[in-house]
């Protein structure tokens, strides 16, 4: 492999790497296994590199390698009990090739904006790699259910947040 | 009992809190055949699930510092089981972890070089960078204090630093560095940064800047050059006096330190806001500026004044985000890519040919330009080349093989040519005898502003001009694309000239090889079906046919031929052979090896041999970059 087609290997990852992490993590949303695949996913594009197709698009291709590394995955995970079965996470897989990404940038910052600042600190110390729930939870002087139900109300609040402002793009569409 | 058992009897309620509690990891089995079973009956509820899911994992690559990767074995032992504590604690007490802000493929790397290969891993973190810095950035959860930390998500990868990069918690980051939110500065040197949402950001020192969002930024003081894919379209970047939003483009922006801020448009569009008096919200109405434009604004409320464009002033920055563009087929194009590369010190067009031949984009090989109708040649002009400040850009256009037979790169006929008839009419060959120097390399030309661009010939040394530009073409692999060497169709010895009835080829090599490289490549090839082998030079006869036919009329300096041998005295021609010594230049020094090289010598330059002779030279010397040889085919019929 040239220096060069090593370098244009470098950009396309580094500027699709969250988009990849985001499609593993979706259909296996557990933090670690995410890593090990993400991981695994990463080693198998470097060494497939060479037959990258371009019109196939970086992401697809990704994806494609990515899922191939998922249902390994599966198979192999003595921690059955923790994921979804291999025909759930298929069926998942097909339905995303199929709808628009959920998380669109633009979307996403500006709902974030709209947190409160005690939401968006309370999302980071839960997400932070360094920490973790019951730190946060005993910090916080509450119990680790406490904080699961905040976050699942901040999560609600930016889903339907987004999806005001994807129905908004589209009303904005249909004037022009 | 957990909470969200509360809402049990809704089946919407329901669903949602199993899916709440896969994403926390605290799902049971039971709850997770359920939560299966319920995605499984309905494609709506799997929508639901993927947007809220796709949520969590978003959030979990805002957070992801990547020390988990690091840490990944270690987890794996210590979580065996069913995950009991919830997925997203570590398990880990935050006063002893060392962030490593690399992304997760180059940790594994770096924690596991032996398994990867030490080659392998060598190469992908010099490419990819790997650091590991003390994580002193971010405030810890203390028992006692109530949480401190503001919310600083990640948003950009460092990609590469030539000087110190720093963050507002004075942590100085490594290329491969998460970046997260929060003011960065760079002293001197310049940074690359890519946003997740895929800008291209290289910031020149001394600059100051705070990233927002991975779709914004603002520029306090100091110089960047952006460029923004299509992903990144509506990026936003703020200066003291105006907000700048990209609407798919190549810029460049200025901070002066009194706030003064320029944008020159590379490519594209960029939507110009004037900021409120009071720095407060951005005017509605944009001023839209395109290609070629560019825009001072020295105070808030308005969107400043038209200055003079300049690219040269955003100086080699403006390279590094110039991507290769595209004449796509809808717009009668041939669906090529071509870039114009401008280089901060002068090229030959051997280098340039070279170069071109060892880049990629999107996968598709590179070679210097050939322009082969009007419309690509008006396509280079127009979009390419347009108004940037350079006199001289070297294409694959050259008759070195053969004066006054200009070929292409790629083997392409020469039928369009758009040489320059003003102020002389091209190519001159700058008056040079039809042989042996002047000039045998094209490039596109403009001596005078007043000028059109158009063709002309230069010399190999460019003594009247330097040439610090050149124009790669990338298209899909065609055989002869993916070699480093040209030639033109072989000559034939007639045996009505007293010849033998084989064929000679001459072959142009831009990247040095062996001689046993050169040798392989020549008994690889074929013409009409029979395999050649390097040229034997049995006799006067041949040797003068050679140099009539090939040398004289060509610019390359040295070819190899046939000849080869463990010592000066056992010498052999390919075909087996014995040379004639006598004739033969001798080595200097003694080596283990010798070949064969027909040279030439300006100081000769006269009948019979003009200038060229038979020399030698150790086996272990390969030619210093671009050299010839010639290939020699038996005659078809044995």
């Amino acid at each position: 492999m040239s220096k060069e087609s090593q370098s244009e290997f470098a950009m396309l990852y580094i500027q699709n790497q969250g988009r990849v992490y985001g499609y593993i993590a979706t259909l296996i949303p557990n933090r670690s296994d995410a890593e090990d695949i993400l991981q695994r996913t990463s080693m198998v594009m470097w060494q497939k590199w060479d037959q990258y197709d371009p019109d196939r698009g970086f992401v697809s291709w990704a994806r494609g390698i990515a899922l191939n590394e998922i249902r390994n995955f599966l198979r192999r995970s003595e921690r059955k009990n923790v994921h979804l079965s291999e025909a759930v996470v298929d069926m998942l897989a097909e339905q995303i090739e199929t709808s628009t990404d959920p998380i669109r940038a633009e979307a996403f910052e500006q709902c974030f904006s709209k947190l409160e600042r005690k939401q968006r600190s309370l999302l980071e110390q839960c997400y932070l790699e360094s920490m973790g729930v019951k730190v946060v939870a005993d910090a916080l002087g509450t119990t680790r259910d406490a904080i699961y139900m905040r976050l699942h109300r901040i999560r609600k609040s930016l889903i339907n947040c987004m999806n005001h402002q994807l129905s908004d793009d589209n009303v904005a569409q249909q004037r022009v | 009992m957990n909470e969200s058992d509360q809402n049990v009897g809704d089946p919407d309620e329901t669903f949602l809190a199993l899916t709440n509690r896969m994403c926390d990891g605290t799902i049971t089995p039971d709850e997770l055949e359920r939560l299966g079973g319920l995605l499984r009956e309905d494609p709506e509820r799997r929508e639901t699930y993927l947007a809220y899911v796709s949520l969590h994992a978003h959030l979990m690559w805002q957070y992801r510092t990547g020390e988990s990767a690091a840490n990944l074995a270690s987890d794996r032992a210590a979580d065996p089981g069913v995950a009991t504590g919830g997925d997203l604690s570590c398990g880990v007490e935050p006063s002893q972890r060392v962030s490593g802000t690399a992304g997760g493929f180059t940790t594994w790397l770096a924690s596991r070089p032996v398994t990867v290969g030490a080659v392998l891993a060598t190469a992908v973190l010099a490419l990819l960078g790997v650091t590991l810095i003390p994580w002193s950035g971010r405030a810890t959860i203390g028992t006692e204090d109530r949480p401190t930390t503001t919310a600083t998500p990640f948003v950009a990868t460092l990609r590469e630093t030539s000087g110190a990069f720093w963050t507002d918690q004075q942590v100085a980051l490594n290329a491969g560095a998460r970046v997260p939110t929060g003011e960065v500065r760079i002293e001197r040197g310049e940074a690359e940064l890519v946003f997740d949402s895929g800008a291209q950001l290289i910031l020149r020192g001394p600059a100051r800047m705070t990233l927002e969002s991975s779709l914004s930024a603002s520029l306090h003081s100091g110089q960047l050059v952006a460029h923004m894919p299509s992903t990144a379209v509506g990026f936003r970047v703020q200066t003291p006096t105006a907000v700048f939003v990209d609407q798919g483009t190549e810029f460049g922006l200025l901070a002066e330190p009194d706030g003064t801020s320029e944008v020159h448009v590379f490519r594209g569009q960029v939507d110009v806001l004037a900021l409120a008096e009071d720095g407060g919200a951005a005017a509605a109405n944009p001023l839209e500026l395109v290609d070629g434009q560019a825009r001072r604004i020295s105070q808030r409320g308005n969107v400043g004044s038209q200055v003079a464009y300049s690219k040269a002033r955003f100086g080699l920055l403006s390279q590094r985000v110039a991507e290769p563009i595209a004449w796509p087929v809808a717009e009668g194009g041939n669906g090529h890519y071509y870039q114009l590369v401008i280089s901060d010190k002068p090229v030959t067009w051997h280098e340039a040919a070279l170069k071109s031949a060892n880049t990629y984009f999107r996968g598709l090989p590179g070679h210097l330009a050939s322009v082969t109708s009007a419309a690509e040649d008006e396509f280079i002009v127009g979009q390419l080349i347009r108004q940037e400040p350079i006199r001289g850009i070297w294409i694959g256009l050259t008759d070195v093989l053969k004066e006054s037979q200009f070929q292409w790169i790629t083997g392409e006929p020469v039928e369009y040519t758009h040489w320059a008839n003003v102020p002389t009419q091209q190519p001159d060959n700058f008056r040079e005898a039809d042989w042996h120097g002047g000039e045998d390399y094209g490039m596109y030309s403009k001596l005078l502003p007043k000028y059109p661009w158009a063709w002309n010939d230069l010399s190999i040394d460019s003594m009247h001009e330097k040439v610090s530009a050149y124009l790669v073409e990338y298209e899909p692999a065609v055989n002869t694309l993916r070699q480093t060497s040209m030639s033109l169709p072989p000559v034939r010895w007639d045996e009505s000239e007293g010849g033998n009835g084989h064929h000679y080829r001459l072959v142009l090599s831009f990247e040095s090889a062996s001689w046993q490289e050169v040798r392989q490549r020549a008994q690889d090839s074929q013409f009409n079906g029979v395999a050649g082998d390097l040229v034997s030079l049995q006799s006067d006869a041949e040797m003068q046919f050679v140099i009539e036919k090939l040398l004289r009329v060509c610019g390359i300096p040295e070819q190899m031929i046939g000849l080869s041998g463990s010592s000066f005295e056992d010498l052999t021609w390919t075909d087996g052979s014995d040379p004639d010594t006598a004739q033969i230049g001798k080595p200097l020094l003694p080596a283990n090896g010798f070949y064969g090289l027909l040279r030439w010598d300006a100081t000769r330059n006269h009948p019979p041999s003009y200038g060229w002779s038979i020399q030698t030279r150790a086996m272990d010397v390969q030619p210093s970059d671009w050299f010839g040889y010639i290939v020699e085919y038996p005659d078809d019929i044995p």
